[in-house]
């Protein structure tokens, strides 16, 4: 049982991680219908971004989340203006459009591999000290910080998205650009604020999990194809269902590493994302988007 | 000590499986540079250095490069030589196309008269054809593939390897596991052909010394989080784990046993010397135990480390493995120069092969670095030691356990 | 209140569809334009919200040069569009689409002002009241085209433009529709109606423009048009509303089927 709960936990945590990078490509997805395939990058961004501030520059936490929070809105203000909107003045096909989100996160890898350095970097947690353990199961601070700020994360979108105008309007944006346009709302702007929620929202997450596995330029990728599987599994729909669905995979990704084989793991989380992929569209058709 | 015939080959098996960049198609060097570099005895004499200072392999490529330096610097400052040294080192990014590049440009116009070889194996064969195609002479640093020395290649005459190789590393990590008399010694490794060959190749290595994997756990490269993994071997009961692991994964790992509380000895690799490596784990890689060529009661190795810390810092290379290591690639080329008369190629080669360093950086106290005729290995038996982890700190964990050349 | 003058625009790379359209809608004026499906009603509307270019031609609202503003600000100026299908946002609540067209709002009275005219809104169409948290797509096609009004008539528009809206509905739910926006502009709103239903559009309506194809050489049109401005046509006059459907009152800027096959 301990073991179990053990996994449990470790499961929440990574999870929760999967679930803030799911969060960050249903905003965009919602706002735009764009698949943002530079969302595990950005999410390297977020890391590195910590690891310079908080490891190079000796800066404390605050002056570091606020750091992460500067740079992610000042990379989602270069992707939305200097590659997104261009492309969409320009009436360049979705193809195209995702095409150069992948070539964003590239271009972002090589960055940090040429500014920082390719390697891992080690940066130190929030707070910093032994594992707690509560009756057998121990839990690093960092995996509770994780935990909770993803949650908290989570509720502060979904209470923008369904209790301020702002947020009522940006899913409008997603569902009905003329209903938007019609209605007054500064359509232009509104798609600004969906890449920096999402950006800010990927970053964060990455200054997260950098304490737990370092921060370097590869990090974002496989943490990304699960984010990505999560809000698929989610139905791409609502903010909270991705959540959910991410701490799913990282629970089955625990569990079966544990009680089928460790080898298999990776085998099986995959298997997942395609199994989503092959059944779901047709419940996305059904359900539209719900926040 | 005799190695048996299998065992050579298990280990030459780990040791291609573990060569970290692919070998390039490098092209046979010119031979118009025939006399093998500047014997003109005007000016200073240059060696060349071809390395990572760059990118993943940087954290061991620019140590390397620090402990060249200190050195050249040494050497040039004292005058005994009678000639001074002039370092040229170039960047390969770990990349074997740009090495094999830079070697070209080394060895035809820059003029040196021999090359130091890198931290990555694959750059090494791609580069080392080139040099000593031009009859240069090259020493390989830190690189540790079992076939970097290999006397059916062409340049085998004109190629010394100053480290000590994967197998001689293996044979000492399976010589701890013995000592420790464990009832389940477990293995980690990552799911990449790397891992699950290196795997293999333990298993075989074992069950030669009469020894098992009670149980083996592999994980995705560069894995998020190892908690299955960690409890996995816990609860099978495993009383001692190889991590052949490094770098983030090797970081996550003890982490995660520290995180469970679990109690046991984790014994990885030499990579785990990395000022990265540190960085990542903190005081959460507390209890690794890993090889190194560092004796800390060697005088000789003493005043190095007093040396390269007052030099570059504490935090610049704080394990001294691969900075060691290059320091006494530069001491052993300068004895054979010394011998040569400061001329390259085939001189050079073969003075190099009366040269055997007593007190080097690198090595336990009593080992040498010594090459002889066809023997172009220098570690001697007993050159390893074992280090740990304390409170963030490297720190010696035993010099009793036994090494000897395979 | 509006004044559009030679208008032009067309969709996509296509050729102009509106050929030097003129619009004119006085304050508190109700002005319908009529004509068959096809006609370029809707085009007329859409080029006027700002949802379709002007090619050339000016827009002036209230004063202001809105030729060039994006559909959003005209929105915002109080120059506000119920498009052709209701364009509404089917899986947010009926409530939340209502509170999109609050953005219009200055933000200091945003609050109070929504509240009056949600009062409004549930005054005029009760039924949105009772049905306010479910999502407006589970709604039947009549009270869909009362959410979409409604969500204009939440901004304060000042002048309403309503694209068909009686496409698809019964004709009871289209005469309360048409009731209302009688009793809107009763109130002081300025209204411009599509409307493929001429004999209902100009019951309600003081004046009308008569949309369709039709070769008309320029001048022509210009002398019709104005004429037809001039003259006006008083609402609840059957009489008045067979003589719109006569030719004489042809057209107002539709390009003639042999220029399109130039």
């Amino acid at each position: 049982m301990t073991t179990f709960l053990q996994l449990a936990v470790s499961g929440i945590a990574l999870g929760s991680i999967y679930g803030l990078v799911a969060l960050g490509f249903l905003v965009i997805y919602h706002a735009t219908g764009l698949v943002n395939f530079a969302q595990g990058q950005l999410l390297m961004a977020g890391a590195m971004t910590a690891y310079v501030l908080l490891m190079q520059l000796d800066l404390g936490y605050p002056l570091v989340l606020l750091g992460v929070v500067v740079v992610a809105l000042l990379l989602a203000l270069v992707f939305r203006y200097g590659i997104h909107r261009p492309m969409v003045r320009r009436g360049a096909p979705t193809e195209n459009m995702v095409v150069a989100t992948i070539a964003f996160g590239l271009v972002l890898t090589a960055a940090a591999e040429l500014g920082i350095g390719n390697t891992r970097y080690g940066v130190d947690p929030i707070f910093p000290g032994a594992p707690i353990a509560i009756g057998g199961v121990s839990m690093q601070t960092q995996s509770i910080v994780i935990t909770a700020v993803a949650w908290v994360l989570v509720g502060l979108v979904w209470f923008f998205f369904t209790k301020t105008l702002t947020g009522v309007s940006l899913r409008a944006v997603g569902l009905n650009r003329t209903a938007a346009a019609v209605s007054g709302v500064r359509v232009s702007r509104l798609i600004t604020v969906a890449f920096a929620l999402s950006v800010i929202v990927t970053a964060v997450g990455g200054a997260l999990v950098a304490p737990i596995i370092g921060a370097g330029p590869s990090m974002g990728l496989a943490i990304a194809v699960k984010g990505f599987a999560a809000a698929v599994l989610g139905g791409m729909s609502s903010v909270y269902r991705g959540m959910v669905a991410g701490v799913a995979i990282g629970l089955i990704e625990m569990l079966s590493s544990y009680y089928i084989s460790s080898a298999y793991a990776p085998v099986i989380a995959y298997t997942i994302l395609f199994l989503a992929l092959v059944l779901m569209p047709a419940r996305v058709r059904k359900s539209g988007a719900t926040a | 000590m005799n190695v048996p015939r299998p065992r050579r080959a298990a280990l030459a098996a780990l040791a291609l499986g573990s060569s970290i960049a692919l070998v390039g198609c490098a092209t046979a060097g010119s031979s118009e540079a025939q006399s093998g570099g500047d014997t003109s005895s005007e000016g200073p004499v240059k060696i060349g250095y071809i390395g990572a200072l760059s990118g993943g392999s940087a954290s061991l490529g620019v140590p390397i490069q620090h402990g060249i330096e200190l050195a050249i610097d040494q050497l040039n400052e004292a005058g005994d030589l009678g000639r001074e040294l002039e370092l040229v080192a170039v960047d390969d990014e770990a990349d074997a196309t740009k090495s094999a590049a830079a070697a070209q440009r080394m060895v035809t116009e820059d003029g040196v008269v021999a090359v130091l070889g890198g931290p990555n194996s694959g750059t090494v064969l791609a580069n080392n054809p080139i040099i000593t195609g031009a009859g240069v002479v090259q020493l390989i640093t830190v690189a540790q593939g079992d076939n970097l020395i290999d006397p059916e290649t062409p340049g085998a005459d004109l190629t010394y390897q100053v480290t000590e190789n994967n197998s001689y590393d293996v044979g000492a990590i399976v010589q701890l596991f013995e000592d420790g008399a464990y009832d389940a010694i477990c293995a980690v490794s990552d799911t990449t052909e790397y891992g699950q060959g290196g795997i293999q190749t333990i298993r075989t290595v074992f069950e030669e010394r009469g020894l098992e994997i009670a149980t083996a756990v592999s994980h995705e490269v560069n894995a998020t989080d190892l908690t299955p993994q960690v409890l996995s071997l816990r609860d099978a009961g495993c009383d001692a784990v190889y991590l052949f692991d490094y770098g983030q994964d090797a970081a996550l790992f003890m982490k995660t046993v520290n995180q469970v509380d679990w109690e046991v000895p984790v014994i990885g690799g030499r990579g785990l010397n990395q000022a990265a490596f540190l960085s990542i784990a903190g005081e959460a890689g507390d209890g690794i135990i890993f090889p190194s060529v560092i004796d800390p009661e060697k005088a000789s190795a003493q005043e190095f480390i007093e040396a390269y810390d007052a030099k570059f810092g504490e935090d610049d290379d704080p394990a001294h493995t691969f900075s060691a290591l290059g320091y006494d690639s530069v001491m052993l080329l300068a004895a054979g120069l010394e011998a040569s008369g400061f001329e390259g190629g085939e001189a050079l080669a073969s003075a190099l092969e009366d040269v055997t360093l007593e007190d080097a950086a690198s090595g336990k106290e009593g080992s040498t670095l010594t090459y002889t005729y066809g023997d172009h290995r220098a570690p001697s038996d007993d050159f390893l030691t074992f280090w740990t982890i304390e409170g963030g700190e490297y720190q010696l964990y035993s010099r009793d356990v036994q090494s000897t050349r395979p | 209140m509006l004044e559009a003058h030679g208008l032009r625009a067309g969709y996509g790379k296509g050729p102009d569809v509106l050929l030097d359209a003129d619009v004119v809608v006085g304050t508190g004026e109700i002005v319908a334009m009529i004509g068959l499906n096809g006609a370029g009603k809707s085009t007329i509307a859409r080029t006027l919200a700002g949802l379709l270019p002007a090619r050339s031609g000016r827009i002036v609202f209230d004063g202001d040069d809105l030729t060039r503003a994006t559909t959003d600000e005209r929105a915002r100026r109080g120059l506000m569009l119920v498009p052709e299908g209701r364009e509404l946002c089917a899986s947010m609540t009926v409530a939340e689409n209502l509170a999109v067209g609050t953005v219009p709002l200055p933000r200091a009275e945003r609050r109070r002002r929504a509240a009056e005219n949600l009062g409004l809104v549930h005054e005029l169409f009760p039924i949105l009241e009772e049905k306010r948290r479910q999502p407006a797509g589970s709604l039947s096609g009549g009270q869909q085209q009362m959410v979409a009004i409604a969500r204009a008539l939440m901004g304060s528009p000042r002048l309403l433009i309503l694209d068909e809206p009686s496409l698809g509905l019964a004709p009871l739910l289209v005469r309360e529709i048409f009731q209302v926006v009688s009793r809107l502009n009763g109130d002081g709103l300025s209204v411009l109606v599509a409307e493929q239903n001429a004999a209902l559009a100009i019951s309600h309506s003081s004046q009308a423009y008569h949309i369709e194809l039709g070769a008309v050489s320029t001048t022509d049109a210009t002398s019709e048009q104005r004429s037809l401005l001039k003259g006006g046509v008083v609402g609840d006059d059957r009489d008045e509303v067979v003589a719109l459907q006569l030719p004489d009152y042809r057209w107002m800027g539709r390009r003639s089927p042999e220029a399109v096959a130039r």
